[in-house]
């Protein structure tokens, strides 16, 4: 697809549904359209353009962030068109700080703003076609894309409005009232994904879609081991291929410039290059050390997170005492488009396409690197095959940048899957000691989490100290210290880590109460309504309790996530010769109001899907200070022959929306260790698992 | 330079003659509806029909090609006959990203092309080939099911 026009940029045009994603560089007057805010704008013809600061990467959100202006505004829901936000403060997720989409809070941190923007604009329309009348504003109404005086039976369209509303002096912004639930309209409805036709023809464009005139591609060439560096490289050879334009060296590594993808492929094949080894590098950068140097960051960096009670005390008095440690490994996002980004600097600043999860860091980065000032930089958010944390990162940004700089072209880089793998910032792998103490009457007293973890982010502290089980003495400790590999954030951080440790062990210690695991954490959820509630409920549609052929059994698992609260059950097969797998998954969830039950529902399945996946296969496995896994063949993921059938249940909540996108993930591995112990395959505490 | 008929053209492309069919579609032809995933042959992204059945364009040399009909998702979608397929995605609101999306089609297209009433066995064997990070695998083989029973009518 060629970018021709120069600031207006048609990214994706939709069939059928009338969709178009649109990036426009940030100083273009808007058509002629009328901007009641920084969220909408209405054009004369009727289309009503709803501004989306968040990135799109499958999770649904354009079509939320929609429906939740939609609902306020009262336009037709058919000539909503969305497009894509330039980079600006108006745009910073309040809960983030920067503009950007993580941490499943992209509804919760909207649903007053958006419906606040929204009802703003219907207001402004409304007292526009009251002064047209001459009516009071209080008579008349708005439903449809149209203000209706009911006592006379005008009605005017709101793009004919739209020209008025524009032209009349700026008011100051007064307060809204937004509906009450049961006047919502939109809300609660499963609507359709406005992208789901552009991804069923091919028409739905990535970053690695773009393509600006008279670029060139661009692959490079990065140092194989942490702390290395490039000693030197002889690219003759490259240089003479067809359709090279160029090689650099840049601050990662070496960068080949092409005609094509294959020619710049082709040509990083035939560089030779020497990488220096550092002269020390950090300990730990090894799978093979990891146990040893996580113990140790136990023993040094330890904070606590929570503590109440006397532990020891409890411990001491205590009739069982119950131990397990727990492994996890490192994982790589995988996401399904691959790293890359379009770069032009040009007279007029800097212009990065990316599919971006944070476009503030995305700007700083290509600012930093161009030596331009911010406002020259535009960032250009495409549609994101998967976001998953991996692109909150901007390393792909700043290569780039540098690339196009040293080309004096606008280049695309993209990376190869091998790429992506080498250069990841994983999941972080991480040890949890578990110690658990039963008073004489099989009650749980006592609680102790320690958790290891090769990153100093908070992120990964995530999920262990929060849960809402009614125990009387408790201490978690969260030890966070930077090894030297690359971490980051990975759909749900540390929910995902220390959910299986804390679940597997629930259920570890209530077969050492001989309870049933379900009634043992009934017992202790007391006070935990919402977590009680989705336990309850996936229990019940998961029929715990009825008896199972041999080989076969269920394990369950519930948390809080967020506000919210997720529990999961699943059913697996143990085969005699000890392969693992999934049979059936039911997942209840409550996380607050839903803005569309739909896409919650696509969310908590495919969250399900990669919970499953990590748990049965995925692993990233460090050797000499360098990434062992290279593609699908070493690092598979779950295919469709091992997805179980998937039942979803949403509890219906008053509360405000919690979160979802991630709330899928962390149940899964611990309810299917703990369905593969009741199966009677014995207890898992590290993982990946064994498949079938 | 190598010619293709592609989706009913005959077009050519000033390329390496070993340049994989993904990337003779994507930068030479800028039919990028075609994906690139692992360029390995393991994830099913590339995936194109060649004279009806699927085949991993990023393995499969351009210059291996002649006299043989390339057809690609923008064609795909846009022909009678493949409607409902695509439909089969649309109602079972399948895609995620999406980015997988289209080599899952045209992997179904093969398969039903094949084997116009699969068994539900054969539509999961079949579409364990690709892969779909989202996980949205199960309305995968939804979509595949429906539109082979709406084809039958």
């Amino acid at each position: 697809m060629d970018l021709s026009r120069r600031d207006f940029i048609r990214l994706s045009l939709a069939v059928g549904a009338g969709l178009l994603i649109e990036v426009r560089s940030a100083a273009e007057p808007p058509d002629g359209a009328y901007a009641p805010n920084a969220w909408i704008r209405i054009g004369v013809d009727g289309v009503v353009t709803i501004i989306l600061a968040k990135s799109e990467m499958g999770q649904g959100v354009m079509t939320a962030m929609a429906m939740l202006v939609a609902e306020e505004l009262e336009c037709d829901w058919s000539s909503i068109r969305v497009e894509a936000a330039p980079v600006d403060s108006v745009y910073i997720d309040p809960k983030i700080g920067t503009q950007s989409t993580g941490a499943s809070w992209s509804v919760s941190s909207s649903w007053r703003p958006l419906r606040e923007a929204g009802a703003e604009a219907r207001e402004l329309l409304i007292g526009a076609a009251a002064r047209l009348w001459g009516e009071a504003p209080s008579a008349c109404s708005a439903s449809g894309g149209f203000v209706t005086h009911a006592a006379s039976g005008r009605r005017a369209p709101f793009g004919e409005l739209s020209r008025l509303a524009a032209a009349a002096p700026p008011s100051p912004r007064a307060a809204v009232e937004l509906k009450p639930p049961e006047r919502f309209t939109l809300i609660g409805k499963p609507l359709g994904r406005l992208d789901q036709r552009l991804a069923a023809t091919g028409a739905k464009t990535f970053g690695i879609d773009v393509r600006v005139p008279g670029s060139l591609v661009a692959v490079v060439a990065r140092c194989p081991m942490y702390y290395g560096a490039l000693d030197r490289f002889d690219a003759s050879r490259a240089l003479k291929l067809r359709g090279v334009r160029g090689v650099f060296e840049i601050a990662s590594g070496v960068a080949v410039v092409a005609d094509d993808y294959w020619s710049a492929l082709k040509a990083r094949e035939a560089l030779t290059i020497e990488w220096k080894e550092p002269r020390r590098r950090p300990p730990y950068l090894d799978s093979g050390a990891m146990s040893e140097g996580l113990d140790r960051i136990g023993r040094e960096a330890g904070k606590t997170l929570r503590s109440s009670g006397d532990v020891s005390r409890a411990e001491a008095s205590a009739a069982k005492i119950v131990e397990a440690v727990y492994d996890l490994p490192y994982l790589a996002h995988a996401t399904a488009e691959p790293m890359n980004c379009t770069a032009r600097i040009g007279p007029d600043g800097c212009d990065v396409w990316v599919p971006t999860q944070n476009q503030t860091t995305a700007q700083k980065t290509a600012a930093a690197v161009s030596g331009l000032p911010l406002a020259k930089v535009r960032v250009h958010t495409t549609f994101l095959g998967c976001g998953l944390g991996r692109r909150t990162r901007a390393d792909f940004v700043a290569e780039a940048v540098e690339i196009a700089m040293k080309a004096s072209r606008p280049v695309k880089l993209i990376w190869t899957r091998e790429d992506d793998f080498k250069h990841g910032f994983f999941r972080p792998a991480t040890r949890h000691r578990l110690r658990g103490a039963l008073d004489s009457r099989g009650r749980l007293s006592a609680w102790t989490h320690l958790a290891s973890v090769p990153t100093a982010s908070p992120a990964y502290a995530l999920g262990s100290a929060s849960f809402g089980y009614e125990i009387p003495h408790v201490k978690v400790v969260h030890a966070g210290m930077n090894f030297g590999a690359p971490t980051g954030a990975w759909r749900s951080t540390g929910y995902s880590n220390n959910v299986f440790a804390s679940e597997s062990f629930m259920d570890e210690v209530a077969h050492a109460a001989g309870a049933d695991p379900l009634r043992f954490r009934l017992d202790l959820l007391r006070r935990a309504p919402r977590q009680r509630a989705v336990l309850e409920t996936a229990a019940l549609r998961a029929r715990w309790g009825e008896r199972l052929s041999s080989g076969r059994g269920r394990g369950l698992a519930s948390f809080d996530f967020g506000d919210g609260a997720v529990a999961v059950v699943v059913e697996a097969s143990v085969s005699p010769d000890g392969a693992i797998r999934a049979e059936r998954i039911t997942a209840a969830a409550d996380c607050g109001a839903v803005v569309n039950p739909g896409i919650v529902e696509a969310q908590l399945e495919g969250a399900i899907a990669m919970g499953l996946s990590s748990a049965l296969m995925e692993r990233i496995t460090l050797k000499d200070a360098r990434v062992v896994e290279s593609n699908y063949h070493d690092y598979p993921i779950l295919r469709a022959d091992r997805m179980p059938p998937v039942e979803i249940h949403l509890v219906a909540s008053k509360a405000e929306p919690s979160g979802i996108g991630e709330a899928g993930v962390p149940g899964v591995a611990p309810a299917l260790a703990n369905a593969v112990f009741a199966a009677g395959g014995g207890r898992v505490r590290a993982l990946p698992m064994r498949p079938a | 330079m190598i010619v293709l008929k592609v989706n009913g053209e005959t077009r050519r492309a000033e390329v390496d003659p070993e340049t994989p069919l993904l990337w003779v579609l994507r930068d030479a032809l800028e039919l990028t509806g075609t994906k690139f995933g692992c360029g390995r042959g393991l994830c099913g992204a590339c995936t194109v029909l060649v004279d009806g059945e699927a085949v991993r364009s990023c393995v499969t040399p351009a210059n291996a090609l002649a006299g043989r009909s390339v057809t690609t998702i923008e064609a795909l979608a846009g022909s009678p006959e493949h409607q409902a397929l695509i439909q089969a995605w649309v109602d079972n609101q399948v895609a995620q990203c999406g980015y997988c999306q289209p080599g899952q089609i045209m992997t179904a297209a093969g398969l039903l092309g094949r084997k116009p009433n699969p068994t539900d066995g054969e539509i999961v064997a079949e579409m364990a080939g690709n892969l779909c990070r989202c996980g949205t695998y199960n309305r995968i083989c939804r979509a595949v099911r429906s539109a082979a029973d709406a084809r039958r009518g």
